[in-house]
């Protein structure tokens, strides 16, 4: 908590302005027009969708606050009120993400209900995520009202609805028949590991701030099994990467040629497999790790993800559908924005205040036993 | 690669080329051949199952029908600079191959192809997009519409657009709306519909006589500005139907696009 008492008045307010284009372009794209972002009628899901993904693979949070409520490793307590915190929070800035990208996201309160359709991921999606919040919230208020029983139930039900919910965001791109690349059980599977990824990521990144002794040994723990997902996930984007290679699907093909050797090689390069997963695992291997090292990899790691859910959405759609490929065809260009880097970085920035808040007025203390 | 290796394209070169965001692709992959017998067996005579057959041989490319689809169904003007966002109904496309002086140019006009097991209707998350199983049409309910834009990247054919902005006419354009076609807004996908109004029309005017509606009855204002008459509409539960006969004559050059996603498409390429 030192940290935060010592942060000052001015980088609050700076924190504060750097929302406020974001709120601006999210207003303008409610009750404007959508035509401020990047995508078309050619690639319809770009940099937001790509966020919005990021943002609720941060029910790894939950996974990791599940470890002592619902697994009973004990140790992992004194941060499960962090944990459980940033769920809810980074969780439900994803959702005012995607409100914003939405045509008519008013109508989704009256239509999920009045017209669900069972058959569309979308659909379940949106329920899961509802029947999670409800879980998680509970077992936010049950833990900080002390009252372990009743936490320890709603925290079953949390994990089972996390694990639900996001394996339908997988299932989302996954049953995309008409886009080979993301299409199969691959991609429900990879987002639940990326989930418990950003999970360990993010509360090693929070504790390591926090720079509390008590945090010490389990923060060498978690780095552990940081280094272990970081590999898991190198190894399942190498046997993507080498099934797209083989593929006689051209989209699928042309999808990895684009990730590999394309226009978005360099994100695929740099930031997804050097940055997010080599440099990081080099630091954390290291025998003696500073809490600056923490702090770096897991930054870097948490970028990598990032990019990695950026590069599963382009690649997707970066080939022309079939239909309007020309003989000599060239990859679907990008656009990312100035609305759509200001929604990203006030969604950032909003997560960061407030969780700033919720350790200023202590309710994210460890209970006691 | 089985499509590469028919086209005898080096694998190393085809990566090089595909690398740098190149590559060579043969046009006639997109039309696959389908068994007419399957098509026009597969009868239900309590429904339609309207279809459109386009014949390629007849198709000159003059793309009137994409003109007549705006102005019949209202869609906003296009923008020159920004095609991405542009919203055309009825697309022709346009494929050149070959090199000079050995070069070729085809084009075939691009509806919605109506499928029979629609990949656009299934992802929808609230029902906004449905198959009109009376009509076997797959139509949207705009205002059930929340913009996820999932159907659109559902679909393998492109024939969905999303209003990115509230849509922009001309002004002589103004107060010369087709009345029978809703006006769509910002923030919705919207898609050919076989011009369900004119069917819609027609129903009610076989109706008030007490009969069936006839074939040929219902024309899309697509096939009706067609200078070369290349563009058929009708039921193919109907075995006397001008389509059913056109695709029952033809068998040996109907095709679909893109078959291999098993969507059922039910626009029938007639290959010149």
């Amino acid at each position: 908590m030192k940290i935060f008492k010592n942060l000052n008045f001015t980088l609050l307010t700076i924190l504060s302005i750097l929302i406020l284009p974001g709120i601006f372009y999210g207003i303008i794209a409610l009750f404007g027009k959508n035509d401020i972002f990047g995508a078309n009628n050619y690639i319809p899901w770009t940099i937001l969708i790509a966020t919005y993904t990021f943002f609720v693979s941060s029910i790894g949070c939950c996974f990791v606050g599940s470890l002592n409520n619902v697994f009973g490793i004990k140790k992992y307590a004194i941060i499960e009120t962090k944990a459980i915190f940033l769920a809810i929070i980074i969780v439900l800035t994803g959702m005012a993400v995607i409100f914003v990208e939405l045509g008519q996201p008013f109508r989704i309160f009256v239509q999920y209900v009045i017209n669900p359709h069972i058959t569309s991921p979308i659909w379940w999606m949106g329920v899961n995520y509802s029947i999670y919040l409800i879980f998680i919230i509970l077992e936010f208020v049950f833990i900080i009202s002390n009252r372990a029983h009743f936490a320890r139930l709603a925290g079953i039900f949390a994990f089972i609805a996390a694990v639900a919910a996001h394996s339908t965001v997988g299932s989302v791109f996954g049953v995309m028949t008409s886009k080979p690349l993301w299409y199969g059980p691959y991609l429900p599977i990879d987002f639940i590991l990326c989930a418990w990824l950003i999970g360990f990521s993010i509360m090693i990144l929070i504790t390591s701030i926090l720079n509390d002794k008590n945090y010490s040994s389990l923060i060498n723990e978690m780095s552990k099994w940081l280094i272990v997902l970081l590999f898991l996930n190198l190894f399942f984007i190498f046997w993507k990467v080498i099934t797209g290679l083989y593929s006689g699907e051209e989209d699928k093909y042309f999808g990895i040629l684009a990730l590999i050797n394309g226009p978005i090689s360099f994100k695929f390069w740099v930031f997804e497999i050097i940055l997010g997963i080599f440099i990081p695992v080099i630091l954390l291997s290291k025998k003696i790790k500073t809490r600056f090292i923490f702090i770096i990899s897991t930054l870097l790691a948490i970028v990598g993800m990032f990019v990695n859910k950026l590069n599963m959405v382009h690649s997707g759609q970066i080939i022309p559908l079939e239909i309007r490929r020309p003989e000599q065809f060239e990859f679907i260009k990008i656009n990312i924005t100035l609305p759509e880097i200001s929604i990203i970085t006030a969604a950032i920035v909003f997560v960061i205040l407030s969780y700033y808040v919720a350790e200023k007025i202590e309710i994210l203390k460890p209970k006691e036993e | 690669m089985n499509n590469l290796i028919e086209k005898n394209i080096d694998r190393k070169e085809f990566l090089k080329i595909a690398g740098t965001g190149l590559s060579l692709f043969m046009l006639e992959s997109l039309l696959t051949k389908v068994n007419a017998d399957e098509i026009l067996n597969n009868i239900n005579k309590s429904v339609k199952r309207y279809a459109m057959v386009i014949d390629l041989r007849r198709c000159i490319g003059c793309e009137a029908c994409t003109i007549a689809c705006k102005i019949e169904n209202n869609t906003p003007l296009n923008y020159s600079f920004n095609k991405e966002k542009n919203i055309t109904w009825n697309e022709v496309i346009f494929k050149e191959s070959g090199n000079y002086p050995d070069t070729k140019k085809r084009f075939w006009p691009r509806p919605c192809q109506h499928c029979e097991n629609p990949p656009c209707v299934k992802v929808c998350p609230v029902n906004a997009t449905y198959q009109d199983k009376e009509r076997g049409l797959v139509l949207q309910h705009y205002d059930r519409c929340i913009g996820c834009k999932s159907c659109a990247v559902a679909c393998p054919y492109g024939a969905r657009y999303f209003n990115w902005t509230e849509p922009k006419w001309a002004e002589e354009r103004k107060g010369a709306f087709n009345p029978d076609v809703e006006l769509r807004y910002k923030g919705i996908i919207e898609k050919c519909t076989f011009c369900i109004h004119r069917i819609k029309k027609a129903e009610l005017k076989a109706k008030q006589e007490e009969r069936e509606i006839k074939d040929g009855e219902i024309i899309p204002a697509c096939n009706l500005t067609c200078m070369g008459k290349a563009r058929f509409f009708g039921d193919l539960n109907d075995k006397e139907s001008i389509v059913s006969k056109l695709i029952k004559e033809n068998s040996d050059r109907v095709y679909v696009l893109e078959e291999h996603f098993g969507t059922k498409p039910k626009v029938f390429y007639l290959k010149s």
